[in-house]
């Protein structure tokens, strides 16, 4: 097997050769420049594109990273303080449309949003609180839907399912009114070993499988062991 | 479930017909239950969630009953300016309910919905999706009263009177006017049936493409995407079956442009979409109409069986499919996916529609009115085009023009004409605010007269709305942000959350109480969901507020009463009251 053609590229005025066509967040990582993510994560088929945390500057336009894929020639900016705020000012705007409340939230340590917002050094929301009203959903066999704490980044909609390939989670509504729900005929098929693996897919603490929210204890979780903000 | 099994006998089964398959189920029963969704999911072989997906999706499509007569009240801002309340209230009192609501006997259930593409015989409503224009008090009782009296909608609208055109064919009998006021010497010449065509017949695709270039076309629809280049690329694309779109799906505030097109011009759309059909390879074609343009589907499809009649479209079948009630479909992949059946969400680009568009095909969309000038291209050749207008936008605009005129209709403009002739033109009343282009657009004030429409001055999708000095600028950019925050598709987050900020900052100054550095957070934060979103919707929504700070900061400036920093922007007695409520204070 030949190894994938590299081509050169330019990030914040520096040149790197990285393999051609691959995904750009994935490109950058691959140089050491860390890009934020919600939605996205490493090995994913396709892209979701919904969080918007890794907008970066492509040929002078802003672009979500994890929608491009690398091409010659392509000019990046990405640490310039307009674009670490933009990127910044995404994860603020998460934490007034949602009610984050960590320290009493079982994925605390196990959160992206939170990793991501202490490696972004947000202290507090520029943006009022909605203080939103959300449903939360116990109804099914083994998941609890915390929507309170929901980025809609459709991970669980769009790439989960349970193991006859059917759809467990939905979005419906539009706008400010989109939800997630669970379909309940579907849910109750799920092994607690599958439950797990929705609630670790979700990035932050809006699916819990039903008596496993503590089972890691606090200072042992994952972003507690590695942060994002020293792992560059 | 006989009426399902029926519906579905005439539509078919697989995803792609769901949307037509709701219409039906809507019109017919009224609304789409849980029930009806399980029912239905079983027999397309999809799952109910995938069913409610879509059905919560879109405006027109409810799980709750609407009522045997379902009315949609126009909540533009044009219709606010023209007595809506009025009007609103009169329905309201005559049917005893509040809007948002059904009779209790589910005769008539009362509805808002974003601009139906009247704003020129504004205040107007949808009854069972027929528009109904020009309302006035006295006219809302007659309708209601002929309606519970069992008299058919068809007959009320008989007797209110037909508009012009082809409005009053028998296709069409509708009670709505074209109002085309400023015939050009481009689109308005006389069409002669086939020639377009005809002409097209003798030349090879690559001469059809070379033709539209070299005309400096653009799209219609408000990006301004060189036509001819986007033909160009799906042609080169080797696929077996390739698509053409055309982009019914008006949904711009203010515009209403390709209501009349649709209705007087819509032989020289078909022949648009044939010429395109032949210049790229498809072999099918779509038309993508707005569900409140659903009483222009007969008179569409009628023109289309004439046209398979004459023999002009053997290998091009043309669909009409219907939108069920959300701007976001205007965009060309969301629009996309919602002929594909599914909510309509845009996709990530690239690809592209033209390398992978609708059913992962290439696909061409286009704007009503950019295939009715490229039919006109092809008849008098691309010169006839590219001498009118400017440098960077050729050939003429269609201009829909509202508000505080008093001719309010369809203009003709060469690109380059001055807001100030157009305002001459259509004779406008103390013209103080224009927004151009819609609310996605820019709004200007007096002081800027002078500038031209064209794409690198005030580009525009076709939306003039003209504002007097007796209208509220914050009541305008109220009704702008509303129609944002309701009309976001809710997939990413800067267009989701922050237009609701947006409009909350917009709230706060117009209610008083923002803070001197308020305004500097309209030009932060509008600036972050313009730069982050996912789609044009969100990439242009801020602009009616960014636009009017920067052309009238004044008015702002003047809104901020308190300029103390400092001062508490909430009252604290009412934040207060439950605290002291529980502490008998």
């Amino acid at each position: 097997m030949s190894s994938p053609k590299k081509i050169p590229i330019t990030v914040d005025g520096k040149k790197y050769d990285v393999p051609k066509n691959i995904n750009l967040v994935e490109a950058l990582s691959s140089q050491g420049i860390r890009v934020p993510t919600l939605c996205w994560y490493k090995g994913m088929d396709d892209c979701l594109g919904t969080c918007r945390v890794c907008t970066v500057n492509v040929n002078g336009r802003p672009s979500a990273a994890c929608t491009l894929n690398t091409t010659e020639e392509m000019k990046i900016e990405f640490d310039t303080s307009e674009l670490n705020d933009l990127r910044k000012s995404i994860i603020e705007l998460l934490f007034v449309e949602g009610n984050h409340y960590c320290p009493s939230c079982e994925k605390s340590g196990d959160c992206l949003l939170q990793a991501e917002a202490q490696a972004l050094e947000m202290t507090h929301s520029r943006f009022p609180y909605e203080f939103n009203h959300y449903e939360i959903d116990y109804s099914g066999e083994m998941i609890i839907l915390e929507r309170n704490r929901c980025v809609h980044c459709k991970r669980c909609t769009e790439l989960f399912t349970n193991d006859d390939g059917e759809k467990v989670f939905s979005f419906i509504g539009k706008g400010k009114d989109t939800q997630v729900v669970i379909n309940k005929e579907t849910e109750k098929s799920l092994s607690k070993h599958k439950a797990q693996e929705a609630m670790d897919l979700c990035p932050v603490g809006a699916i819990l499988v039903k008596g496993e929210g503590f089972k890691t204890p606090y200072g042992e979780r994952k972003f507690e062991k590695e942060p994002l903000w020293i792992k560059k | 479930m006989h009426k399902l099994d029926l519906i579905i006998q005439k539509e078919g089964n697989s995803q792609d017909r769901l949307i037509p398959i709701l219409w039906e189920i809507q019109k017919d029963i009224g609304c789409i239950s849980l029930d009806t969704q399980t029912d239905l999911s079983k027999k397309l072989n999809l799952s109910p969630a995938e069913i409610q997906e879509v059905v919560s999706f879109y405006h027109f499509f409810s799980e709750e009953y609407r009522g045997k007569h379902q009315i949609y009240i126009d909540s533009s801002i044009i219709a606010d300016f023209h007595d809506r309340n009025q009007i609103k209230t009169t329905f309201e009192n005559e049917l005893k309910i509040n809007t948002g609501s059904v009779t209790p006997c589910g005769t008539f259930g009362l509805f808002e919905t974003s601009c139906i593409g009247m704003s020129d015989q504004s205040p107007a409503v949808l009854i069972d999706f027929i528009p109904v224009p020009s309302l006035t008090v006295e006219k809302v009782k007659i309708i209601l009263n002929s309606l519970k009296n069992g008299i058919k909608l068809e007959e009320i609208i008989l007797s209110l009177g037909l508009g012009d055109g082809a409005n009053s064919s028998n296709y069409i009998q509708s009670n709505i006017n074209n109002n085309i006021v400023k015939k050009g010497h481009f689109l308005f010449k006389k069409w002669s049936k086939g020639e377009a065509i005809s002409i097209a017949s003798q030349m090879s695709p690559e001469n059809i493409i070379q033709v539209i270039s070299d005309s400096g076309l653009k799209g219609r629809g408000g990006a301004g995407f060189p036509t001819g280049l986007k033909w160009k690329l799906a042609k080169e694309v080797p696929s077996d079956k390739k698509y053409i779109v055309c982009n019914a799906d008006e949904g711009e505030p203010g515009t209403f442009k390709d209501r009349v097109l649709l209705t007087e011009f819509i032989g020289l759309l078909l022949e648009g979409m044939i010429i395109a059909s032949k210049a790229v390879g498809a072999s099918k074609g779509y038309i993508y109409l707005r569900g409140e343009y659903s009483y222009l589907k007969n008179h569409i499809e009628r023109q289309i069986l004439d046209f398979k009649e004459s023999g002009f479209i053997n290998s091009f079948p043309i669909e009409v499919f219907l939108g069920a009630g959300a701007y976001i479909c205007g965009e060309e992949s969301a629009l996309l996916e919602s002929l594909e059946g599914k909510r309509g969400e845009p996709r990530i680009k690239p690809p592209f529609p033209v390398e992978q568009g609708l059913f992962g095909c290439p696909t061409v969309v286009n704007n009503v009115e950019t295939f009715v000038l490229a039919a006109q291209i092809i008849r008098f050749g691309h010169e006839s085009f590219s001498s009118l207008g400017t440098e960077s936008s050729r050939g003429i605009r269609l201009l829909s023009i509202s508000g505080d005129v008093e001719k309010p209709g369809i203009y003709e403009y060469e690109w380059g004409v001055s807001i100030s002739e157009i305002l001459r033109d259509c004779k406008a009343i103390e013209p103080t605010f224009v927004q151009v282009g819609g609310p996605s657009g820019t709004m200007i004030s007096n002081k800027e007269f002078d500038r031209k429409i064209s794409h690198d001055d005030l580009p525009t999708g076709g939306s003039f709305m003209v504002f007097s000095k007796k209208r509220s600028l914050f009541d305008i950019l109220s009704n702008f942000m509303d129609f944002f925050v309701d009309e976001s598709c809710g997939n990413c987050t800067p267009c989701r959350a922050g237009n609701v900020i947006l409009r909350d900052l917009l709230t706060k100054v117009k209610t008083g109480k923002a803070r001197p550095s308020d305004l500097n957070k309209i030009k932060d934060w509008g600036n972050i969901v313009s730069k982050t979103s996912r789609c044009g919707l969100g990439m242009t929504s801020p602009n009616p507020l960014l636009t009017s700070l920067k052309s009238m900061p004044e008015y702002f400036e003047n809104a901020i009463t308190n300029k103390d920093e400092n001062f508490l922007d909430f009252d604290i007695e009412q934040a207060t009251a439950e605290y002291k409520e529980f502490h008998n204070e």
